[in-house]
């Protein structure tokens, strides 16, 4: 095309150049980076296996309720030492009620998962939205929502959300909705989010207001740029990687949370399995049966810095100052 | 150079609210930083504005281009009275008119490439298909390609860096980087707001140069402000001196550097040093004492008062307007 019209005209046309896209440089960024890919991996496969556990729960008879008493001593210990690890049961069994532990892991994480998942993107969303509108906004909408903030900071959350789990749940209950672990684990999610959101909002808040002074948004101005193309294309993309190496944070902190609740007992309760519930039964044989004890909390361990070192990965590759390799 | 004037400016003022850090913020004062200016600007003429930190002159250029809403005071761009202009109204003017920035830094986002940079111009106006040959989705995509590699080309850039971020490259070619992306949408009229401050003085040089020549190829008109004077004698056809938000001397380049006619113009251009050391070491050098006062609170009558050498009693209670001295216009009591 572009020789056809150098003829036409017999003017020396810029033939386009071909380059790399920033997305292919962030992906090549990205393939550079051996614990991204690791971590990439292993999180692929958590993720996989969890959302897939029933289709396993029928290939590989993985069934979370079933209960293995011949293979458990007079004690209620699995036979075989190891917390009976077998062929049958790579993890073991759990003592006393004789339930195949990789199942209960796997039907756990589905709950943990579940929770932590839908708690981090509605924090990150909230927090992202009310502290773009804080920050690029300011004035009277910026000091009424930093008061509320400042009411949600100072709040006891911790207690509120002990406290408040018996009357909430009977009141979600009572709705007809929700019922018994259902109801338990929609309280969690609601309260979590409600006291989860401000954090990011404040970093956003203040990230915008340094962002919005910038040269670059008054030339976007100059160039006639509407408020939407400001705050999407120009002030969005420089808040990315805050927002990513929070995410990272935030969806193991809500995992373990939610393992802290129904330790607790305000979240999950039995036969249903959560991680949280799984360590707190564990904690009983950390002495007679350690491998018991180790196995849910390795994994728990794991899946955090899993999603810790992924999330660290992943802003080095959006960012452009990073070195392609 | 004609005669009609591509902006006019009158009585211009720029107010910034000055509130105090509480709960409920209140209205404390008001920073004056642009207070009643006026000048002509003609077509393809440059006009040079200069004046020492935090003199205004940098918030009357964007004040012009209404990047700030003015306080008081007439723009008149091409005829058109654009001061109470909406940010709607404005939009099909923003081709017009353009702005150049001090920091090469901070004026390219750091999340955009070059291309995404220079062809933000044609994507928020609608132009991505501006090929000339109607075309549309993924041919105007290659058209705007081909333009911003045009503009880059033109303005020295390599054309093959197209997809290259900002923090690649170095000051001065970030610099051009933000002069392609004010040519882009061919304006009548660009400010240059300290365009080459930041910038090394070999590096300065090419700049100017490129603005120099780019004037002439574009047709464009420049409010080319900076606080050094060389750069300003080497541009401008004619120069204003600000002084606390006020135009104290407007006179054309040559008459400026020969007669500056204002206690602060010549205090102003004794500081600039001769590059020769016979004549630098016997060169006179006026010395203002004390310091700019606040915006916030100037001083009565000429606001040159408290550092003028030649101050007197009328200087402090009437405030001078420009006036015709040669040819020159001159805000003072008592000029040279």
């Amino acid at each position: 095309m572009g020789v056809a019209l150098s003829e036409i005209t017999g003017q020396e046309l810029p033939t386009a150049v071909v380059g790399r896209s920033p997305r292919e440089l962030a992906w090549r960024r990205f393939r550079g980076n051996k614990t991204g890919i690791f971590t990439l991996v292993i999180a692929a496969f958590l993720i996989l296996s969890t959302t897939f556990a029933p289709l396993l729960k029928s290939a590989f008879g993985l069934d979370p309720r079933a209960r293995y008493n011949d293979l458990m001593n007079k004690q209620g210990f699995p036979t075989g030492g190891f917390n009976g690890i077998s062929w049958a049961h790579p993890l073991g069994l759990e003592p006393g009620i004789g339930h195949d532990l990789l199942s209960r892991l796997l039907f756990g994480a589905r709950t943990s998962f579940f929770v932590a998942l839908v708690v981090t993107v509605a924090t990150v969303g909230i927090g992202l939205i009310m502290g773009i509108i804080m920050g690029y906004f300011r004035g009277a909408v910026d000091s009424t929502l930093g008061r509320f903030i400042d009411f949600l900071l100072a709040f006891p959350a911790f207690f509120m959300i002990v406290a408040l789990s018996l009357p909430m749940v009977q009141r979600l209950e009572a709705t007809g909705l929700v019922e018994g672990n259902s109801a338990r684990m929609t309280y969690l999610v609601i309260i979590l989010i409600f006291f989860g959101w401000p954090y990011l909002a404040r970093i956003m808040r203040s990230q915008v207001l340094s962002i919005r002074e910038r040269d670059y948004i008054m030339a976007a101005r100059a160039l006639g740029a509407s408020q939407r193309r400001i705050i999407f294309k120009e002030i969005l993309p420089n808040l990315w990687t805050v927002v990513i190496v929070y995410l990272s944070l935030s969806l193991p902190g809500y995992l373990t949370a939610e393992a802290v609740f129904s330790f607790l007992g305000l979240g999950v309760q039995p036969p249903d399995a959560t991680w949280g519930l799984l360590i707190s039964d564990s904690i009983k044989y950390v002495i007679s049966n350690p491998t018991y004890f180790f196995i849910p909390s390795l994994a728990l361990i794991l899946v955090v810095l899993t999603f810790n070192l992924l999330g660290d990965a992943v802003r080095d590759a959006l960012d452009p100052r990073s070195e392609v390799s | 150079m004609s005669e009609e004037p591509i902006l006019e400016v009158s009585n211009l003022q720029k107010f910034f609210p000055i509130t105090s850090n509480s709960i409920f913020a209140r209205v404390k004062g008001e920073n004056k930083a642009v207070n009643g200016i006026s000048f002509t600007l003609r077509r393809g003429e440059t006009l040079g504005l200069v004046g020492e930190s935090g003199c205004g002159k940098s918030t009357a250029g964007r004040t012009i281009l209404k990047l700030y809403e003015p306080t008081s005071g007439a723009i008149r761009f091409n005829g058109e009275e654009i001061t109470n202009y909406s940010t709607r109204k404005m939009k099909p003017l923003r081709t017009k008119m353009q702005i150049i920035f001090q920091d090469p830094y901070s004026s390219l986002n750091p999340r955009h490439s070059v291309g995404e940079i220079i062809g933000a111009a044609f994507t928020i106006h609608g132009l991505a298909s501006i090929g000339g040959d109607g075309a549309t989705g993924s041919s105007g995509r290659s058209a705007t390609k081909r333009l911003v590699q045009d503009l880059m080309e033109r303005v020295g850039l390599n054309p093959e860096h197209y997809n290259r971020y900002p923090h690649e490259f170095s000051g001065g070619q970030r610099q051009r980087i933000g002069i392609a992306r004010a040519l882009a949408l061919k304006p009548e009229f660009i400010v240059c707001d300290e365009p080459v401050s930041a910038l090394d003085v070999s590096i300065q040089a090419q700049v100017v140069n490129l603005l120099d020549d780019l004037k002439d190829d574009f047709g464009l008109s420049y409010l080319f402000i900076a606080h050094d004077l060389s750069v300003v004698q080497h541009i401008s056809d004619r120069v204003a001196v600000m002084y606390l938000g006020k135009i104290v001397e407007l006179a054309p380049t040559e008459e400026i550097y020969q007669r500056p006619h204002h206690p602060y113009t010549k205090a102003l251009l004794s500081a600039i040093p001769i590059p020769d050391p016979v004549l630098e070491s016997s060169r006179e050098q006026i010395v203002l004492s004390g310091d700019l006062p606040s915006p916030a609170n100037p001083p009565t009558g000429c606001v040159f008062n408290t550092r003028c050498w030649k101050a007197q009693p009328r200087c402090f209670s009437e405030e001078p307007v420009l006036q015709v001295v040669d040819k020159s216009e001159v805000a003072c009591h008592y000029p040279e």
